[in-house]
């Protein structure tokens, strides 16, 4: 609330009176300036520079991203990022909605605490662990999904597929890594979502006849928007960056078949000592994914029926 | 009254769920069961739990993995200890309190949330580098205090607004400063989603490998994660029982927070209603 007397004083003066908040952003705004907005501004300069692990910096005006652009290993890497990131990014979004859905369609509460509980069981395992479960899921001669897939009779007795090393099969593998998909806190953030919506639009929707599909899409979708767009947004930022998979399994192979920008990056800076390249791959990434963002934020902003209903 | 044909579609969903559940959980479980196993007795099934319990890849795999557990929980605690603080004050100062250029601070804290880590990562490692900061504790810590107070402050702030006004305008009228308002009113409300915060960053600290693996050369240091990965997965890369032992044994604290805290965990996160 801004008093009309408050809004008459000069700014200094409100400055002033207001310095106890300043104080308390103070700790905050101070760190974040060295700690995050420094490195950032520090790798856009740096990307201009041939920079050298040990520090030593020689200004070459766009040569790296020349050199990045003339690169066919770089080049390569953007479509196996949109194979690998397009599947990951919709399934993080549709199945933990799925799966909150289904829990929130069961009657009885108890069961349905439970449920919300279990979900979050895989939390207890780091997810390097969780990765490495998966190698030994994978594992081509005595894996789980051989051994399955063999008693479904889908893979023959003798049949062999080396799901991680075969390049025709290793990105299904990645993004099929950690089916059914469902653990964590994202059933959780959509649960948070129905749970808000008021028991009586549900209500009035069942007495006009909807069944529970029609509610889902004509109230909940267009309730969850909120929700969806989180994890849309933060699906692509956290997607188009990752290499996890790269580094702990496939080391960007076999070949070159999974090498994505950012573990071409990582090698370019810590195998090969080249940080001012390394930055130019980062601010390449990062103008793309800002441009994604921005764009997916505002289409589904305008999104009408979402402001009707939020 | 519920109908016949809504029970059965009740029975059916319980099925369901049960059984995606199941496959979720059975990676933990081949984990978990075969830790317990001798060589031989994973060569002869890894399917199912078989007895007898062998308790002695613990044993072995204790005095290797120990060191990286202990450092988790120092720089977990440290980290999220700051995190917390600082977030906290900041968050403070954007839900309850106004002054000139608010929006604009706001904004710059939450267009950090949007810079993906990829950018600033070489430039961050040249930071501490030159600092001379690498290969210590602080080059772990910092990040959790700084980093994760960006969207520590996002999700503090949006629960410090929902708290009623007349609860603070009652203490201001009593004179209390708004650091005590802080203190004595906005953190005792506000433990919940505090204990989710401080659960999320403990969990991603045990997550983390890459920034440690890069900036940790001491394994008097590092982490369990990149501890793990670096050193135990290759020293014993043939003793599948014993990788999955020290999995058991580094995953426990995890464990024990998870069953102490998922009640508040949950709601928590249920309350915070996290959206865009």
């Amino acid at each position: 609330m801004v008093r009309p007397v408050e809004r008459k004083k000069s700014l200094p003066s409100r400055v002033w009176g207001a310095r106890q908040a300043y104080l308390f952003l103070l700790p905050l705004l101070a760190g974040l300036l060295v700690f995050n907005y420094y490195p950032f501004f520090s790798g856009l300069y740096h990307s201009l520079f041939d920079w050298d692990a040990v520090g030593t910096a020689t200004f070459i005006g766009l040569d790296n991203f020349k050199e990045l652009f003339s690169d066919p290993d770089f080049l390569s890497t953007i479509p196996t990022l949109f194979k690998i990131a397009i599947p990951k990014i919709l399934i993080s979004i549709f199945v933990p909605l799925i799966a909150a859905e289904m829990i929130f369609a069961v009657r009885s509460d108890k069961a349905q605490r439970a449920y919300r509980v279990i979900v979050l069981l895989p939390m207890v395992a780091p997810g390097v662990v969780m990765m490495l479960l998966w190698k030994y899921i994978y594992d081509p001669n005595a894996g789980v999904l051989t051994a399955v897939l063999r008693t479904l009779g889908i893979l023959g007795e003798e049949q062999v597929i080396n799901w991680l090393g075969d390049p025709n099969w290793v990105i299904f593998s990645i993004v099929f890594m950690y089916f059914p998909w469902i653990g964590g806190t994202s059933v959780l953030i959509y649960m948070s979502g129905l749970i808000n919506i008021s028991t009586e639009i549900i209500e009035s929707t069942r007495l006009d006849g909807a069944n529970t599909f029609q509610r889902i899409w004509h109230v909940d979708i267009p309730l969850l928007m909120g929700q969806i767009r989180y994890f849309l947004i933060f699906g692509i930022i956290g997607n188009l960056q990752d290499y996890n998979v790269q580094l702990v399994l496939t080391g960007g192979g076999p070949g070159y078949t999974t090498m994505v920008p950012g573990y071409y990056m990582y090698r370019k800076a810590f195998l090969a000592n080249r940080m001012g390249y390394a930055s130019a791959v980062g601010v390449v990434l990062f103008a793309v994914i800002m441009l994604l963002t921005f764009l997916f934020y505002r289409y589904l902003n305008s999104d009408a029926t979402n402001d009707k209903l939020s | 009254m519920h109908s016949r044909k809504s029970t059965v579609a009740q029975v059916f969903l319980h099925l369901f769920l049960i059984a995606l559940l199941f496959i979720m959980l059975y990676p933990l479980g081949m984990a978990l069961w075969n830790a317990f196993k001798s060589e031989l007795g994973f060569a002869y099934t890894r399917w199912y739990p078989t007895l007898p319990l062998r308790v002695t890849n613990f044993a072995t795999a204790f005095p290797a993995v120990w060191r990286y557990i202990l450092n988790t929980v120092i720089v977990a605690a440290v980290g999220t200890c700051g995190m917390l603080f600082i977030a906290s004050l900041a968050a403070f100062a954007f839900a309850r309190l106004r002054f000139p250029g608010r929006e604009f601070f706001y904004m710059m804290v939450i267009a950090l949330m949007m810079i993906p880590g990829i950018l600033t990562m070489v430039p961050t490692y040249m930071m501490y580098k030159s600092l001379g900061l690498l290969n210590t504790y602080w080059v772990l810590i910092l990040p959790i205090v700084f980093g994760g107070s960006v969207f520590g402050m996002f999700l503090l702030r949006s629960f410090f607004q929902s708290i009623p006004e007349d609860v603070f305008e009652a203490a201001r009228i009593d004179g209390a400063t708004e650091f005590r308002v802080y203190r004595a009113m906005c953190i005792p409300m506000s433990l919940p989603i505090m204990g989710t915060l401080a659960i999320m960053q403990i969990n991603s600290t045990w997550n983390d490998y890459l920034w440690p693996m890069i900036t940790i050369k001491d394994y008097d240091i590092i982490t369990i994660s990149a501890g793990l990965l670096m050193r135990f997965v290759q020293a014993y890369s043939n003793n599948y029982p014993l990788q999955f032992a020290a999995y058991l044994l580094s995953s426990l604290p995890l464990i024990l927070l998870f069953i102490f805290a998922n009640k508040y965990y949950v709601e928590g996160m249920i309350s915070s209603a996290i959206k865009m």
